[in-house]
């Protein structure tokens, strides 16, 4: 009799039945984070390709259709998800994951009501404050995202003013819409300046936040010189918009500049300074230097 | 308890609590994953207002000073706004504005002209942008609250370590064989980030097929430190294995499939090394060698790539375990005589041979529905010849190289002949019996055997190896003129007989002037005296035991391999067989020895 046949069959028959409860329990028990998992994925796909159409440096033909059916597919497959799966998800503690993700997918989509409805759910509930059932410590993100959609809601609103107003109105009513989109812009940046200070020190949520408060300030800027021109209130206002720039782009370079040692290429982190400076027509030397603890 | 049943139970709660812990550590994994956020809408790119609080307020405020040009566009835009500006007077103001910032990043001594912010200010956004800030994880590097993987399968392996300590109490004692050798199993794994790479399961997965074979076989790997280091080799190859077959796309219950092979796998390594080390111990355990890893590798790669997808995750539904060490060993034992087969990642040869196998068999006998054969029977088996066999010869077998697995001369002549045993018997056959699992693979490892030891019976053709036709000749000649009688397992004895006889004499493989080959002849010329109709009864009974017929053509083609065969002798060989067969069936006593002396007189 050979060594290979000396080896009994007892321990794989055993193993093999093992292996048959693991498949049955598994596939029961975790449909909902792979269909989670899913979603989530469709939803980072998404985001990356309209990042790259609205802010890349190179367009491609139906882009625009390609991220609204996947932002689509990820808000049904979510909402049917938390409608169906809410105590599991919540008992894996994915359920502010969920809603985060489903109201992020729904203002992509341009339902910004709604959006922000579901956001104000989720942290009346799953993803709610300390002191009510303390889950911020554990999705400090989602629970920041939350905290700030009204605002990023309020930036594309403001932009969306903006793009439709005739620079050719009358004064007044330039002024008139100038309001509007400035108040959006402040509230804007209130909103994302709240949801950062949910955020521990150095959390990667804040360069987000850092580009999505830059942009803010750029609508405001080109508010200014679109709708005030010939106006008294624009050389105040332009100021007014610079000093914003100003702070949001040392918010910027404060967190690039003090992540972790090694997390980026310092070339690349200057590069990424100028381009914003620029765009932004901020002196780097009137703003003061970045300090990293 | 029995120990089936003890054991059976250990691996069931053992797996109870792999799936649990494998649940949190999936919802974990997945809390804590980065996502990609979309940022909100906005002018990115710089426009007049850029260019204004540049100017005006920014680091251009000396060229607004002294350019009047730069005041004049500036000015007019800032009191009608601009729409005010020509295209010209547009394009005129950014190409200044682009100047001085350039300008002044020069003088600063900052890196000019490069994929700098010059050009990508004037798309947008910069790459670090658009990929590292907008990625964002749950927590901060370092700050996961959650435990790491393989600290919640602790517990789990822990609780699993308790269950078997009970049977094996060596286990509990930190200085013990077996606690080192579990030990060296869970080193491999310290350093892996399973949120990034293969299911976590498989580790716990593993630990229990580990403490399964020790428990069963407490004598193997554990005496010395070269069990211990070829159980973590082991451990690693299977878990780089699996991580290389996990491509995106898969599904859940795909991935779930793989990582129950990839178990499987390592539990076939485990016994097939374990065997081949008994075996073969010069061969295997020489040394903790990189070699070894790599010879591992190559195996579980092989094994993995190629019987993913036939095996449909589960190694025991398509070969049953003992089939699969089988198979492992058989690679282990072929990657272990050619070195150069194991090389750094896995061996393609390898892994294409596996491949060519699995696919080539399950080709045939989808071809032939009817037969009885049965994949899951005959792959590893055939396999294994392969394997076994191309380790003694591989260059002969090898001709097209290690480029080329799927022309790997015992391939191509295991399919041919794989395909004339499966075939069902032609319409007006005489003998009809089909071939059983065992006897297929008989005629199979002859040929292969045959091959190895002579690589002229099939390199010939590439495509219809010499050996392959031969076996289909003999086939059809005893479907032609074996008796209805005729078990299949004289059969196999006979194309046996004839194909080694045929192996040592070359002329039986030569034809005659009209076509024919001696050896298909010389069958011919034995089954029409037997069975034929000019054939006696008495002849025909004593025929009809299959000991006897395998006898008589085992004399007869042993006196052709003495002689070589020609026209004339094979004319002889009809004459003397109607006079000595009738002689051979009327004694009971059946002088095999006088019988082969007559017939080779007869053949001067």
């Amino acid at each position: 009799m050979s060594a290979s046949t000396r080896v009994d069959r007892r321990g794989g028959r055993a193993v093999r039945l093992a292996l048959l409860a693991v498949a049955l329990l598994a596939s029961g028990c975790v449909s909902h984070i792979e269909t989670l998992r899913q979603a989530e994925q469709g939803f980072s796909r998404a985001a990356e390709m309209e990042n790259r159409e609205r802010y890349g440096d190179a367009r491609s033909a139906g882009a625009v259709e390609s991220y609204t059916s996947a932002y689509r597919i990820s808000a049904k497959s979510l909402e049917k998800l938390i409608a169906e799966n809410s105590k599991e998800l919540a008992a894996d503690n994915l359920l502010c994951t969920a809603y985060t993700l489903h109201a992020l997918a729904l203002w992509r989509l341009a339902d910004r009501e709604a959006a922000i409805r579901q956001s104000k759910a989720a942290l009346a509930g799953a993803c709610a404050a300390p002191g009510a059932a303390d889950q911020r410590a554990e999705t400090p993100r989602d629970h920041a995202l939350l905290v700030a959609l009204p605002g990023l809601a309020r930036i594309d609103e403001a932009n969306e003013l903006l793009a439709k107003s005739p620079g050719t109105a009358p004064a007044e009513e330039r002024i008139k819409t100038y309001r509007r989109i400035k108040a959006d812009v402040t509230e804007a940046i209130q909103f994302l300046d709240n949801a950062e200070r949910e955020l521990p020190p150095g959390h990667p949520l804040r360069g987000y936040f850092a580009l999505s408060r830059m942009g803010a300030v750029r609508v405001w800027e080109s508010a200014v010189t679109n709708l005030l021109f010939g106006t008294d209130l624009r050389d105040a206002e332009r100021k007014a918009a610079l000093q914003a720039a100003g702070a949001a782009w040392g918010q910027y370079r404060q967190f690039v500049q003090c992540r972790e040692p090694g997390a980026d290429d310092p070339a690349k982190v200057d590069a990424g300074l100028q381009a914003w400076s620029k765009a932004l027509g901020v002196s780097a030397a009137e703003v003061p230097a970045a300090r990293c603890e | 308890m029995p120990v089936d049943v003890q054991l059976i139970m250990l691996a069931i709660r053992a797996a109870i609590r792999i799936a649990e812990q494998a649940r949190h550590a999936f919802a974990d994994s997945l809390r804590s994953a980065a996502i990609t956020l979309p940022l909100p809408n906005f002018p990115a790119a710089p426009d007049l207002s850029s260019i204004e609080n540049f100017y005006r307020d920014g680091d251009g405020k000396e060229f607004f000073a002294a350019n009047l040009r730069v005041r004049t566009l500036v000015g007019k835009v800032a009191a009608q706004g601009p729409r005010s500006l020509s295209a010209e007077e547009d394009k005129e103001i950014h190409a200044l504005f682009d100047e001085h910032t350039l300008l002044i990043r020069a003088r600063n001594g900052q890196v000019v002209g490069t994929a700098g912010a010059e050009s990508l200010a004037a798309t947008g956004l910069t790459d670090e942008d658009l990929v590292v800030l907008v990625s964002v994880r749950q927590w901060r590097k370092g700050h996961d609250p959650n435990p790491t993987v393989l600290r919640r399968l602790a517990g789990t392996l822990v609780n699993i370590a308790v269950d078997y300590a009970v049977s094996m109490p060596d286990l509990a004692n930190s200085s013990s064989a077996q606690a080192r050798l579990l030990r060296e199993f869970l080193v491999q794994f310290q350093d892996v980030d399973f949120v990034e790479t293969a299911p976590t399961e498989i580790v716990p997965m593993m630990a229990t097929s580990l403490l399964d074979f020790m428990s069963v076989h407490p004598e193997l790997l554990v005496k010395d430190r070269r069990g211990q280091v070829l159980v973590q080799h082991a451990a690693g190859a299977v878990y780089g294995a699996l991580n290389a077959s996990l491509q995106a796309g898969l599904t859940l219950s795909e991935k779930d499939q793989r990582t129950e092979l990839a178990n499987g796998i390592f539990r076939a390594l485990l016994r097939g090394a374990a065997s081949a080390a008994v075996d073969n111990p010069d061969l295997f355990l020489r040394a903790s060698s990189p070699e070894e890893q790599d010879l591992l590798r190559s195996v579980a790669g092989a094994l993995m790539d190629s019987l993913g997808e036939a095996a449909a995750g589960d190694p025991d539904r398509a070969f049953g375990s003992e089939a699969f060490a089988r198979v492992a060993q058989a690679a282990l034992l072929a990657v272990g005589r050619h070195p150069e087969l194991a090389v750094k990642g896995g061996s393609p040869f390898l892994t294409g041979l596996v491949r060519a196998t699995a696919v080539d068999v399950a080709a045939v006998l989808a071809d032939n529905p009817g037969s009885p054969l049965d994949a899951s029977t005959i792959l590893p088996e055939v396999l294994r010849l392969v394997l076994v066999n191309t380790a003694g010869n591989l260059d002969a077998l090898a001709p097209a190289g290690l480029d080329h697995p799927e022309k790997q001369l015992l391939v191509v002549a295991t399919k041919e002949v794989l395909r004339a045993v499966a075939a069902a018997p032609p319409a007006g056959a005489a003998w009809r019996t089909a071939f059983s699992e065992d006897e297929a693979l008989r005629i199979i490892g002859v040929v292969v055997q045959e091959a190895a030891q002579n690589p002229g019976w099939v390199a010939g053709s590439i495509k219809d190896p010499l050996i392959a036709e031969i076996v289909r000749e003999l086939l059809a000649t005893m479907r032609r003129l074996g008796s209805t009688r005729l078990d299949s397992a004289t059969a196999v004895a006979i194309v046996e007989s004839v194909l080694r006889a045929m192996g040592r004499q070359y002329t039986l493989q030569l034809k005659t002037a009209a076509g024919k080959r001696y050896g298909t002849l010389a069958l011919e010329i034995v089954l029409t005296a037997l069975f034929g109709p000019g054939a006696s009864a008495q002849v025909t009974w004593v025929a009809l035991r299959g000991q006897v017929v395998q006898d008589i053509v085992d004399a007869v083609f042993g006196v052709l391999v003495e002689k070589a065969v020609n026209d004339a002798r094979l004319q002889a060989l009809g004459a003397v067989l109607g006079e000595a067969l009738p002689l051979l069936a009327s004694h009971g006593a059946l002088d095999m020895i006088g019988f082969r002396n007559g017939v080779a007189g007869a053949l001067k």
